[in-house]
């Protein structure tokens, strides 16, 4: 909840979505949960416009609806689901490399819709690959029988993905005709596909009339009410996981990483993902799994002494039983994190000062001056300046509050990593919102030049299709004017500097992206360890530290 | 105590030497003026890797896929167009760009409120009432009219009574008759509007403000 957020919210709702649920998000986001007439009223649009607005917003998941009166529903921006829209290419990629393309597929489709029924998540996934196998056989048909498994393979991957919780089943309306739903659903059947709900002949059918051309045919499915989303925390546990496997990848060696990974996996068995320390493991168990490690105990020892908390030994039971700290584990990824980044933006010394007094809690500045090695005006001048920038903070210390010029006070110098954390979400928001500012601009400001390029490109393709020859090629790039042709040649050594500075301010994004989310991590740990797992985001632990 | 307000500062604050400045060493000018927009940096931020990775791409291409179909989807909602000043005959054949009608969406999911089809009710339902206000106004008028009348009927009373009341009775009649055109023609007009959806006036200023409060709080009519 801050201001940069609440511009990357626009910039970002603006993007997607359009200019006027952009004005009603940024409405919400700056009054919290409000009526429709209420935002009517505030947003000065037309009241139409705001409740398509409100419809598109709760069909992507990122309005919460209230009861706030009897019968007047009031509504609830998720702001922090708005942030999660420039994470869905890594959901995809992720589904990409676990289930494969049908997978991806899936996935795809859902994060485009926000909710959708079973049957149009696979109807236009299936459509969508054949297209693009047929694309990939340069128009040839394809054999009949994968023409007609398609949509089965689809649905098999649908139910997996449902059964290991990356997708889960949107609550549904229990009261019908009421003016405000009030939206519920079982435990239980979040996460099991009920087979009833699908027709596999009238998917069949309607496959095959979309593929003939026909966009609208009149193929009624029997699950029109059972919609599908996707399950963010789903993901994030799988983030954080690879994250940690990650670490101890680089810092011992690849298979250290795959026996925490294996401990990992057991562990989820008996315990809630989120929580901050798993159940024990025996070392039996992780035998079991991994069968053709050869120095299991030897691993086991060199991560309990390197991963930072991670894995401890609890008890000998069993051969050894291990538990898993991931609180531990964040908040060692994240302490890391922090010194990267004051590294790179004050320098080595800057954070050598940084960690000696994190690990030392409180320090004077002469002290820090002796022990860092620095001397004593740099030492000064570093310690004012992560002062400044909110990375230290101060603590008088005095004997008397009476003034007197013997009673010297002492100044310690502290850090709180929370605000320290808060401070560099603060930053990557800001990043975010100027790097995508720096990419519209890019773009628009070279839009006739990317404009000709792709249409010169599309015409050779075309051309290339129908089995043009070259110089049939050459004949189009001619008939370009020659002022035109100029342009060609300048695009040819412009373009890709312009395209690879576009790209250059996503990669940052994804970067920034990426730190955001260990920190988020951390800002998740640290509300697991309060008595509620309410653990969801940023703004969760804002209210609740606060 | 009395020293209190004026001494202020006097024993707080650090010392020079606490700042890092030592003894017999000036201290350093002072800045005048507001510091510099972008200040330059000390350390130059690590650039991005440049070599291409896969993976990187790969979302790279994702993410522009992704972003573009939002924006040609139905779900990227277009600002309702201006009517210009002058209402054109071919205005009605011009092909709105970025028109894209109404969301399809499951609408038994959403508030009732938010469904297009109680909005259009809302909105017809407005513009009736408004109609009714005019013709109780116009009725009101008339019945201004009337009284003036009535006196002077009224001085009349005393002879002519069975008259009287015949003739009131008839005004009202016609009043009725005529509040009752006025409806329908009202009516017609709103359905040859409906048909040609761009002809809404989307400018709202507020003042039904009040108007939209009674009908939210009290669903059935006020008359």
């Amino acid at each position: 909840m801050s201001l940069q957020l609440m511009k990357l919210t626009d910039k970002i709702l603006n993007e997607y979505y359009g200019n006027i649920v952009a004005q009603v998000g940024k409405m919400l986001f700056e009054r919290g949960s409000h009526p429709l007439r209420d935002i009517h009223r505030l947003t000065g649009l037309p009241r139409s416009k705001v409740a398509e607005a409100l419809a598109v917003l709760i069909q992507h998941n990122l309005v919460l609806v209230e009861e706030w009166r009897p019968n007047i529903p009031s509504y609830n921006l998720l702001y922090d689901r708005v942030f999660l829209i420039l994470r869905f290419p890594r959901y995809v990629f992720l589904v990409r490399e676990q289930f494969g393309e049908e997978g991806e597929m899936v996935v795809d489709v859902i994060l485009k819709e926000g909710q959708a029924t079973a049957s149009h998540i696979i109807v236009t996934s299936c459509v969508k690959l054949l297209e693009a196998s047929e694309n990939a056989a340069g128009g040839s048909s394809i054999t009949s029988s994968s023409y007609e498994l398609k949509h089965v393979t689809l649905r098999n991957h649908l139910i997996k993905l449902i059964e290991n919780g990356f997708i889960q089943r949107c609550p549904s309306p229990q009261t019908l005709g009421k003016p405000c739903p009030s939206m519920s659903i079982k435990e239980d059947e979040l996460h099991s596909f009920p087979p009833e709900l699908l027709d596999l002949k009238a998917l069949q059918q309607e496959i095959q009339a979309r593929r003939a051309g026909n966009t609208n045919p009149d193929i009624s499915h029997p699950n029109t009410d059972v919609l599908w989303r996707i399950n963010y925390e789903r993901f994030h546990v799988e983030f954080r996981d690879s994250e940690i496997r990650n670490s101890i990848h680089r810092r011992v060696d690849p298979l250290a990483g795959e026996c925490l990974g294996a401990m990992l996996k057991l562990s989820y068995k008996t315990s809630d993902p989120w929580a901050p320390t798993l159940n024990p493991v025996s070392v039996a168990e992780i035998r079991d799994q991994l069968k053709d490690l050869k120095y299991l105990n030897q691993y086991l020892k060199i991560l309990e002494e390197q991963s930072g908390g991670c894995v401890q030994l609890v008890g000998d039971a069993g051969g050894g039983q291990y538990r898993l700290n991931l609180a531990n584990a964040v908040n060692t990824l994240t302490h890391a994190l922090i010194y990267n980044i004051i590294q790179d933006r004050y320098g080595s010394k800057a954070a050598r000062v940084f960690r000696l007094i994190h690990k030392n809690s409180m320090m004077e500045q002469e002290q820090i001056a002796e022990i860092s090695m620095i001397g004593k005006k740099d030492a000064y001048t570093l310690c004012s300046r992560l002062f400044r920038d909110n990375f230290l903070q101060l603590h008088e210390l005095r004997k008397t509050y009476a003034p007197s010029p013997a009673n010297k006070t002492i100044y310690l110098f502290h850090v709180d990593i929370n605000s320290v954390v808060r401070n560099i979400l603060e930053w990557c928001y800001k990043a975010l919102y100027n790097l995508i500012v720096q990419r519209e601009t890019r773009g628009s400001e070279n839009r006739r030049l990317l404009e000709k390029r792709t249409r010169v490109d599309s015409i050779v393709e075309n051309l290339r299709q129908s089995g043009g020859t070259d110089d049939q090629i050459k004949e189009v790039e001619e008939m370009l004017s020659p002022r035109k042709k100029w342009k060609e040649r300048r695009g040819n050594t412009s373009l890709p500097l312009v395209w690879r500075n576009g790209r250059k301010g996503e990669v940052d994004e994804q970067i920034k992206n990426d730190s955001g989310l260990k920190d988020e991590r951390y800002a998740c740990s640290a509300v697991s360890r309060l008595p509620e797992s309410g653990v969801k985001s940023i703004g969760d632990t804002h209210g609740v530290r606060y | 105590m009395g020293g209190r307000g004026r001494g202020r500062g006097k024993g707080k604050g650090m010392t020079l030497e606490q700042l890092g400045v030592q003894k017999g060493e000036g201290l350093p000018e002072r800045v005048l003026g507001p510091p510099e927009t972008y200040p330059p940096l000390e350390f130059r931020p690590v650039p991005p890797t440049q070599e291409k990775n896969l993976a990187e791409s790969y979302l790279l291409v994702v993410k522009k896929e992704f972003r573009e179909h939002m924006q040609n989807s139905q779900y990227y909602i277009q600002p309702a167009v201006k009517r210009p000043d002058i209402e054109r005959y071919s205005d009605r054949y011009q092909v709105l760009a970025g028109h894209r009608g109404q969301l399809s969406l499951n609408w038994s999911r959403f508030p009732k409120e938010l469904h297009p089809a109680t909005i259009a009710a809302a909105g017809k339902k407005r513009k009736r009432l408004k109609v009714k206000l005019a013709v109780k106004a116009k009725r009101a008028k008339s019945k201004d009219v009337n009284i003036s009348e009535r006196l002077e009927a009224l001085e009349k009373k005393e002879a002519q009574v069975t008259e009287e009341t015949e003739e009131d009775g008839d005004d009202e009649g016609e009043d009725k008759v005529e509040g009752e055109e006025v409806e329908e023609v009202e009516e017609v007009d709103e359905e040859l509007d409906e048909e040609t959806d761009y002809a809404n006036n989307y400018f709202d200023n507020g003042d039904s403000y009040l108007d939209e409060e009674d009908d939210a709080l009290e669903e059935g009519g006020v008359y």
